[in-house]
C-alpha cells in the first residue's frame, strides 16, 4: 500500500471487512457496469470476473426490485454449496462484492458490510471528484 | 414436539428473560427471535454469538477432544447469556440463545427449563 494511494481509506475498509468477518475471501468494488474499481483479494477468482458477476447479480436484482415495485437495489446474496457471493449497493453507481467460503457467517457479514457501504459511498464520491480532472 | 414459535414463547416465560433467538450457526442467521426490545438487537446477538460457538467448536477440535458442547454460560455484570446447542438434528447446526436479567433470573432453573425447551423443539 503506497502512502500516496488516494484509495487508501477505501482499501483499509475492505481489508478490515476481511479481517473482522471470518470466511471472507476477498472484496471487490465495482461499477454497476461491471468494471473493476479496486479490490482486496489475496488469491482465488480474478477480481475483474468478480466485478462482472457482481454487475450481473445487480442487474437481475434491480429488475426484480422494479418489477415488484420494491424500490432500488440494496443487496443480494448468492449461496452456493461451497461458498457465497454477496453484492451490496454503494451509492447508485457502485457495488461492493464479497466472496466468502462455505464457513462464512453471512449474518455477521451483512451487519458489518452495511455501514461499510455507507462509508465507501462517501469516500468514493469525494475522491472521484477530487482526483480526476474532469470536473475542473 | 413443539414448533419454533411455541418454543421461543415458552423461553420468554422463563423468569428474567430479556430475549431469545434460535440461530443456525452455519450461517449466523436466525430462524426466530423474540424479545430483546430496544436495547438488544437479537439478530446482532445471534451473529456475534455464532462466532463464539464456532471458536469453541474449533478449540475442541484443536484439543483433540471427541466431545461436544452442551451449553455455554456468559455472565455479564447485569445479565446472563445462555447458549444451548440443539442435539441430534443431523447435519443441521442450531443453538438457542437466551439473555436473562441477572437480578430476576434463577440460573439453575433457567438452565433446566431451556434444556426442556431444547429437547422438545422440532425444527
Amino acid at each position: 500500500m503506497q502512502p500516496s494511494d488516494p484509495y487508501q481509506a477505501v482499501r483499509a475498509e475492505l481489508a478490515a471487512l476481511r479481517h473482522q468477518v471470518t470466511g471472507v475471501r476477498g472484496c471487490v468494488v465495482a461499477g454497476v457496469d461491471g468494471l473493476l474499481i479496486l479490490h482486496d483479494t489475496v488469491a482465488g477468482p480474478e477480481p475483474h470476473d468478480i466485478a462482472a458477476l457482481a454487475a450481473g447479480a445487480h442487474g437481475i436484482s434491480r429488475t426484480c426490485g422494479a418489477a415488484l415495485q420494491q424500490g432500488g437495489f440494496q443487496e443480494v446474496t448468492i449461496r452456493n454449496q461451497g461458498g457465497y457471493l454477496a453484492v451490496y449497493a454503494v451509492g447508485d453507481l457502485a457495488l461492493l462484492a464479497v466472496i466468502g467460503d462455505s464457513g462464512l457467517n453471512i449474518a455477521r457479514l451483512h451487519l458489518e458490510a452495511r455501514p461499510v457501504t455507507a462509508r465507501l459511498a462517501g469516500l468514493l464520491r469525494i475522491q472521484t471528484v477530487e482526483s480526476s480532472g474532469y470536473f475542473g | 414436539m413443539a414448533n419454533i414459535e411455541t418454543s421461543l414463547k415458552e423461553a420468554m416465560t422463563i423468569e428474567g428473560a430479556i430475549g431469545v433467538a434460535l440461530v443456525d450457526y452455519t450461517s449466523g442467521l436466525t430462524l426466530g427471535v423474540m424479545g430483546g426490545g430496544l436495547n438488544m438487537d437479537m439478530n446482532i446477538a445471534a451473529a456475534g454469538n455464532t462466532d463464539v460457538i464456532r471458536a469453541k467448536v474449533r478449540t475442541l477440535e484443536m484439543l483433540g477432544l471427541a466431545d461436544s458442547i452442551e451449553d455455554v454460560l456468559i455472565t455479564l455484570d447485569s445479565q446472563y447469556h445462555l447458549i444451548r446447542l440443539l442435539q441430534g438434528r443431523g447435519n443441521e447446526a442450531f443453538f438457542l440463545y437466551l439473555a436473562l436479567n441477572k437480578n430476576r433470573a434463577n440460573l439453575g432453573l433457567a438452565r433446566h427449563q431451556l434444556r426442556k425447551i431444547e429437547a422438545e423443539l422440532d425444527v
